[in-house]
């Protein structure tokens, strides 16, 4: 593949677009631009062209041209895999409207419209090691077996005893030891530290359905680099490879269970290469004028987001509410005050005194409703 | 956790694969796997042959002394006797663990088939046994005895002599006048012969709930109208009532031959199972064994049967009342276990008359049970015996109650009598029905 002339986006802050266009050289096929998010500490790869104003993960512009030795030091082969966006943009729209819709006192800022339009599409990384194992294991390998059993039923009134046979499936567990000689491709670790807060808020992606990487998918979306080493992924990938192997041995063993597998693995040939996640990220700006992200897994379509009502806009409504409730307030006392001389008026006066309060005090049920409703969705 | 101690070691020594592990089949290339090595089954694999290693003939099991015994030279072999008892194994019912099952007798045996009866028993190769011990017919085939049914894994040798057998036969022929003169002499010329017979043992625990309508009886006074007066009756309360029981079975033994009379059977079989040992051919030499003839299945039904009515009796004495209607059960059983055994009896089957007479003795205790032809002469004359004298008294009594008032008094007398003899004499029928009836 050749390698591209590399450029950086334009809103970035500093850089030596001269240099940098020079050297950096990924082999991705696209001109490419690299940024960090100074918020968030995200890093992003982008198509020239198609530029970036605002870090997509956190949606803050503090965005700064990343050093060509980082990128180098985090990642020196285009990724070979990728997931592409599975869902279809109608179940995102629905999912964006329902999530948009139902908000008493919703932010300005929380509409359909909004999110909708600030959709971006975000590839994450995984790690894919390809490694070579040699090691002596044991484990105990459990085999099904079905046992017959009976059920019976008397009825005294027919006198005669029903039986019933029953199958059960039981596992015999024998003992093993062996070695294992194996290679093992394409082995997932994480490569973001927020990889298990992401994975807990939209669900996890099947890898099965893997494609190789295509440059094209640079158009229209953005590629975030990873932040943990490979040396750091490593301790996450050994459990995964043990997962891998003591797997390998039961289907050698013919058995249908295995369990307390232990082995003593030596690694060489390790291979790091990148498989890229899909993910819509939107934002929608709260009260304070803080944008908050609301993101959707591109393969299963799991939306996670904290919907906020506007607290501001509920204590307006209040204080509309209270004033009402005071120049009611006043206007019956003014009619009490009329009483005095025109008697049939005191009970209008005490009918608006009694409404007045009751307003007054349920004047404090937009804040209410807020408060709950937010503390809810938190 | 013997095996992670092992393996530890393998990594500090690099030993490699373990010596009591063997190479296994492996589907993917690579993966080595090593499993431990199968146990090997010498019983089963070896043939053994029964010759004095002194003179080269035939040994034979003796009881006295525990082990292999020249019939020539008195060469004794020591054998080892390993009691294991109700620890013996016990199986799954699964087709696997019968697969798994020894199979064959591990030793060259012949087969006697009865084409009377249809018994087949397995005898010594050396033995020459022409008469069946099951129903004394001569009308018998010598063949070799079959090595694919399952082999007995555990028996309780012998422990009564043969002529030890013979004092006891002749203690129970002579312990009742019942039986003919002639039967004692035939005593001395009938042998008991020993032989292993099969038995299926079932451990299973039965979890069982039931409801029932049970009833309890009270009195309660009425008026009745019709008569004007207060009156007592007995009036039966129905309440619904239910429960649920663990029932735990342990060691539930089966006969496995068709060929015995279970009633005769269960009168011998308090067999002691703490004296369970592994099955070794030493201790058929010289023996006769019978094969089963009631398969697994068959048998783990009847033991079925036997733990369900158990269960349901254990269900009714849970009830408040003995008055139960309406009782319907439910009953799982887990954990099912069985184990196929060998267990000494001498048999004996003669003839007396036209009729065929069979009598066991459990080889390991001594308890005798079979059937004993009656002598329904001296019976009949015991019962006429025992009734004449109150027949007598009464006839004379109504002769003198003609001239004197003592006459009742004797008739009375012999009326008493009559009854005592005719309770004595309906239990003396029932006895000398007993004796033979099987």
């Amino acid at each position: 593949m050749m390698f591209d002339e590399v450029s950086i986006c334009e809103n970035t802050k500093s850089y030596d677009r001269a240099s940098y266009n020079k050297d950096l050289n990924l082999g991705w096929g696209k001109k490419l631009g690299a940024v960090v998010c100074e918020n968030c500490d995200w890093r992003f790869i982008h198509v020239s062209e198609k530029g970036l104003n605002a870090c997509p993960h956190c949606l803050r512009s503090d965005l700064s041209t990343l050093d060509k030795d980082e990128v180098y030091h985090l990642i020196t082969d285009p990724p070979e895999l990728f997931l592409s966006f599975a869902v279809d943009v109608e179940s995102i729209h629905q999912e964006i409207n329902k999530f948009a819709e139902d908000i008493r006192f919703a932010p300005k800022d929380l509409t359909f419209q909004n999110l909708h339009t600030r959709l971006t599409r975000v590839y994450f990384p995984n790690w894919l090691v390809d490694v070579e194992v040699n090691a002596v294991w044991e484990a105990e390998f459990g085999y099904d077996y079905q046992v017959v059993s009976h059920r019976e039923h008397f009825d005294q009134n027919s006198g005669r005893w029903k039986t019933q046979e029953i199958k059960e499936t039981r596992i015999r567990w024998e003992q093993r030891v062996g070695k294992l000689n194996r290679t093992y491709h394409n082995i997932r670790t994480p490569a973001l530290e927020e990889d298990a807060l992401l994975n807990q808020r939209i669900g996890t992606f099947e890898a099965g359905e893997a494609k190789q990487f295509e440059a094209e998918l640079m158009l229209d979306s953005y590629v975030s680099l990873p932040s943990r080493s490979k040396e750091d992924a490593w301790s996450a990938a050994v459990p995964s490879i043990q997962s891998a192997a003591s797997t390998e041995c039961r289907q050698a063993g013919a058995a249908d269970h295995i369990r307390q597998f232990r082995w003593n693995p030596s690694f060489d040939n390790q291979y790091w290469t990148l498989l890229l996640l899909p993910l819509y990220t939107t934002y929608y700006l709260d009260d304070d004028n803080v944008p908050q992200v609301m993101l959707v897994n591109g393969q299963s379509g799991r939306l996670y987001g904290i919907r906020k009502a506007s607290m501001k806009r509920a204590r307006q409504t209040s204080l509309v509410i209270v004033a009402v409730a005071v120049a009611l307030f006043l206007l019956s006392i003014a009619l009490v005050l009329v009483s005095l001389l025109l008697p049939p008026m005191l009970i209008f006066g005490g009918i608006g005194v009694f409404s007045s309060i009751v307003l007054g005090i349920s004047a404090v049920i937009p804040i209410v409703m807020v408060w709950q409703f937010n503390n809810q969705e938190n | 956790m013997l095996l992670h101690l092992y393996l530890d070691e393998v990594f500090l020594v690099s030993q490699f694969p373990p010596p009591d592990f063997v190479l296994a089949d492996s589907s993917i290339h690579g993966i080595e796997i090593y499993k431990p090595a199968p146990v090997e089954d010498d019983i089963s694999t070896a043939v053994v042959d029964f010759k004095c290693p002194q003179c080269g003939a035939v040994t034979a099991y003796s009881v006295v002394e525990g082990g292999l015994k020249c019939t020539h030279c008195g060469f004794y072999e020591v054998d080892q006797e390993v009691v294991v008892g109700k620890g013996a194994q016990e199986y799954e019912f699964t087709l696997e663990t019968m697969g798994r099952a020894a199979h064959g007798w591990g030793e060259p045996r012949k087969q006697l088939a009865c084409t009377n009866c249809g018994a087949r028993i397995s005898l010594d190769a050396t033995d020459l046994t022409a008469i069946c011990p099951f129903c004394a017919s001569n009308k018998v085939i010598h063949q070799d005895a079959s090595q694919d049914i399952i082999r007995p894994r555990f028996l309780i040798p012998f422990r009564i002599e043969t002529h030890e057998s013979h004092r006891i036969v002749r203690d129970w022929l002579s312990n009742t006048w019942m039986v003919p003169k002639e039967l004692r002499k035939f005593a001395r010329i009938a042998d008991f012969i020993p032989i292993y017979l099969p038995f299926w043992t079932f451990d299973a625990t039965g979890s069982a709930n039931w409801q029932a309508e049970v009833g309890h009886t009270k009195t309660e006074r009425y008026y009745d109208h019709s008569d004007g007066a207060w009156k007592t009756r007995t009036k039966t309360v129905w309440n619904w009532e239910s429960g649920t029981l663990e029932m735990p079975f342990d060691d539930v033994l089966i006969q496995g031959t068709k060929h015995i009379s279970r009633l005769l059977l269960q009168r011998i079989n308090q067999f002691n199972l703490n004296n369970l040992v592994p099955y070794e051919p030493s201790y058929l030499a010289g023996f006769q064994a019978q094969a089963y003839d009631v398969p697994l299945d068959r048998a783990w039904k009847e033991s079925r049967r036997v733990m369900r009515e158990l269960t349901r009796e254990a269900c009714f004495d849970q009830a408040t009342s003995n008055l139960i209607r309406n009782f319907s059960m439910n009953l799982d059983f887990k954990d099912e276990m069985w184990r196929y055994i060998l267990l000494p009896v001498y048999v004996a089957s003669y003839t007396y008359g036209d009729k065929v007479y069979q009598a066991l003795l459990n080889g390991e205790s001594g308890a005798i049970s079979g059937q004993r032809p009656v002598d329904w002469k001296k019976v009949w004359f015991v019962v006429a015996a025992l009734l004449i004298p109150g027949i007598l008294l009464g006839i004379i009594g109504l002769i003198t109650l003609m001239f004197a008032g003592i006459g009742v008094l004797i008739g009375g007398f012999g009326f008493v009598l009559l009854i005592i003899g005719i309770v004595i004499s309906v239990l003396v029928f029932q006895k000398a029905q007993g004796l033979d009836d099987v």
